[in-house]
């Protein structure tokens, strides 16, 4: 029917024609048929292309034929004259009527090209909107769906492998449209993607190309895509997208190339730090051991009792050390995977007072552990080392004598542990970095030994616990507080259990 | 004492071997070296030693592989050595049958008190009606517990934890032993039960429970009751 109606309007209007002419007629019969007929057909042409301007011309000639050139009534035509404007007027009608229909599609075409060059505008000046380079896939996917009117899904590569990164559209690829594109990814830098095009169930896949290297596939969630006539807007519209995932892409690299530098600086500060450290419990070492070998002999009974407490003091210090390094080593390895279970923070106190008797034997170390001290949710073994660390670094940096003490407290939801000294203190500044790697090793001011990586340690493992530690000082010499607050075994899960009842 | 007892030390480093046998030696043991996994299994059939001492690093096999197979046939006292930071691999190694661990780096005496236990352990504990250690004494018939002279009144499942650690004392129990144990083999996954018992038995036992003098926290793998030596050894380093 709709294909129909310009036929339906071009009868119509000829119709309408014929009625003019033949009103007209009845004045004067001198009237050139083909100056009304003309407009009609023109505007037929125009309105509606060449097809429905032939039909014009040709139900022109019916009308002409039958009603006005004698004889009347009759599709017969008499005169020669009347024959020759008959066919005049053909040629010039579909002439004009081809015209028509040219200057109708180009002036659609210069309007739709018009209004694309104004979508590919704008999404580029939007994409060069995007300052933090992890959204721009989100504003890809966006612009995409708002332009196309499709669902669309943008999949990048991340360590070696295709994820999806963004999607709009309110639709998803599925598992099995993810698999295709992965595949479809792996056969890419063989330029095997002639088509650069896979279809997968309701999605369409593209590898987006910057120049030859694949940057990402975009999926966008259609049969039948794009257009025909749209082909080279789309191809566009890649194009654009390969740019922006270009962008990214290099501002990624260099972001790496800066972590890169960092981790090697501290690589570097690690390494000077351990043999500068690893030195001090060596000498004494080997210095007890040979003196003990050499003059055993000469030495009196407490002598040789302190010479084999060097040995022994100097070899547990290695322990720790090398301890510290493997820790730290799990944690830039990302190797730590902590156990979440309900932890007694009793038993993780008594365990790491244990492991710090010697360290803390000057100190009169007080614990406020009330009997009703809730479970936490974590893992016992990170948390008591991340408590041996704070037991250290506290009698490492206050009085002998002094008091260092260790309490709990709940609060809604979470269990605070805390370590209060009353040692040197911090200063704002000192307290706001006590947590970073190396800090007291990059200050390198002959401070009590230690690699400076007992801190940094304690918090990477309370955090990977799901916890967090703070630290704060009243100044220098008013002592230290670091308190670790810890989620809590949730409630429910003990009362479903009906242990709290 | 008419014949020194005999121990086997299965390690591939030849300096903890070295080490092993001096202090050992000294305490009057016998003392066996195997390099290998496989030297190790074979002097197990051949000398039949009292103990074996079981490094899990090997340079041929796994050391769980070798505890698996000594199991096989054989209810002789291990003892594991182990590392830092592995507390997965001591829980599997005591549910694979190991007595007890200790973990590398360790001090002579504790490696000692370990050995003590594991082998005095053996006819000693389980038929005895009463276990006493320090100020504490179970009676193990009329399921009474005396701290300093004075009855401690326990809970059935207190009472159930304490008696089980008895009949182990001296050796670590894992969670999972204390759990299938007193809840039975449904509540294996449930650990809170057992820290919060666990805490209420330690508030009536211990005068202060952070710093326990009976039942110690070995984190990450399970309690243990200290037999009388390792009660003493505690004590002296304590003070």
């Amino acid at each position: 029917m709709q294909r129909l109606k310009p036929y339906i309007a071009t009868t119509l209007l000829i119709g309408v024609a014929s009625l003019a002419t033949y009103s007209v007629q009845q004045f004067t019969p001198a009237v050139a048929l083909s100056l009304v007929f003309m407009p009609a057909v023109l505007l037929s042409g125009m309105l509606w292309g060449v097809l429905p301007a032939f039909v014009a011309v040709l139900l022109t000639l019916a009308s002409s034929a039958y009603f006005f050139y004698a004889p009347i009534y009759s599709f017969a035509v008499d005169d020669p004259i009347q024959v020759v404007d008959l066919v005049i007027f053909c040629i010039i009608s579909l002439v004009v009527g081809v015209l028509a229909d040219w200057a109708r599609r180009s002036a659609k075409e210069t309007r739709e090209r018009e209004f694309r060059m104004g979508q590919l505008y704008e999404a580029s000046r939007r994409f060069a909107a995007v300052v933090d380079t992890d959204e721009l896939p989100g504003a890809i996917v966006q612009e995409l769906y708002a332009i196309l009117g499709k669902p669309c899904a943008l999949l990048l590569p991340r360590n070696d492998e295709l994820v999806q990164v963004a999607v709009a559209g309110g639709m998803q690829p599925g598992p099995a449209d993810i698999s295709k594109a992965r595949w479809l990814w792996q056969e890419a830098p063989l330029g095997r993607d002639k088509a650069r095009a896979g279809l997968s169930s309701d999605w369409l896949l593209r590898v987006i190309r910057h120049g030859q290297r694949p940057a990402g596939i975009l999926a966008v969630g259609a049969m039948r895509f794009p257009a025909p006539n749209e082909t080279a807007f789309v191809a566009a519209l890649f194009e654009l997208i390969a740019n922006v995932l270009e962008r990214m892409r290099l501002a990624e690299r260099v972001e790496s190339i800066r972590v890169d530098r960092k981790a090697d600086a501290l690589r570097d500060a690690i390494i000077n730090s351990i043999s500068h450290d690893f030195r001090t419990p060596l000498a004494s070492i080997l210095g007890s051991a040979t003196t003990l070998e050499k003059y055993i002999d000469l030495c009196t009974e407490q002598e040789r009792t302190e010479l084999l407490g060097m040995v022994r003091d100097g070899a547990q210090h290695l322990d720790r050390m090398i301890g510290r390094m493997f820790d730290l080593t799990r944690i830039r390895a990302g190797h730590l995977k902590p156990e979440r279970e309900a932890v007694d923070l009793v038993e993780v106190v008594e365990v790491a007072l244990r492991q710090t008797r010697q360290g803390l034997k000057q100190h009169r170390v007080e614990l406020r552990l009330p009997d009703e001290v809730p479970l936490a949710r974590g893992d016992a073994v990170l948390l008591q080392q991340a408590l041996v660390n704070i037991l250290e670094n506290a009698a490492k940096y206050s009085p002998a004598g002094s008091v260092v003490e260790i309490g709990a407290v709940s609060a809604p939801e979470q269990v605070r542990l805390y370590v209060r000294d009353a040692g040197r203190g911090l200063t704002p500044d000192q307290a706001e970095r006590i947590f970073d790697q190396f800090y007291r090793a990059a200050e390198g001011n002959g401070e009590p030994d230690g690699s400076g990586l007992g801190l940094t340690i304690a918090r990477a493992f309370i955090e990977v616990c799901g916890g967090h530690v703070t630290v704060a000082s009243a100044g220098p010499g008013q002592g230290t507080l670091i308190e670790v607050a810890l989620p809590r075994m949730t409630a429910a899960v003990l009362e479903r259990d009906g242990v709290v009842a | 004492m008419s014949r020194a007892r005999s121990i086997l030390v299965i390690d591939d480093e030849m300096q903890i071997r070295r080490f092993l046998r001096t202090g050992l030696s000294v305490q009057g043991y016998d003392v066996i070296e195997a390099e290998s996994g496989t030297e190790g299994l074979k002097a197990i059939t051949t000398i039949n030693p009292d103990l074996v001492i079981l490094d899990l690093q090997l340079g041929d096999m796994d050391g769980l592989d070798v505890l698996r197979r000594i199991r096989e046939w054989s209810w002789l006292p291990i003892l594991i050595l182990s590392v830092r930071s592995r507390e997965n691999e001591k829980v599997r190694a005591l549910e694979l049958g190991a007595d007890d661990y200790i973990t590398k780096p360790f001090g002579m005496p504790e490696l000692v008190a370990r050995v003590h236990a594991l082998l005095r352990r053996m006819p000693a504990v389980a038929g005895q009606p009463i276990f006493a250690v320090g100020q504490l004494s179970i009676d193990m018939v009329r399921r009474q517990v005396f701290l300093e002279g004075r009855e401690v009144k326990l809970s059935p499942k207190e009472y159930a934890l304490l008696q089980f650690l008895a009949r182990h004392a001296g050796k670590v129990v894992t969670h999972e032993q204390l759990l299938t144990e007193v809840w039975g083999r449904s509540h294996v996954e449930d650990g809170h039960y057992l820290r919060i018992f666990m805490r209420k038995l330690r508030q009536k036992m211990e005068r202060d429970p952070a710093r326990p003098r009976y039942i110690v926290t070995e984190l990450g793998v399970g309690y243990r009751l200290l037999a009388p030596d390792q009660f003493v050894a505690a004590e002296a380093e304590a003070s």
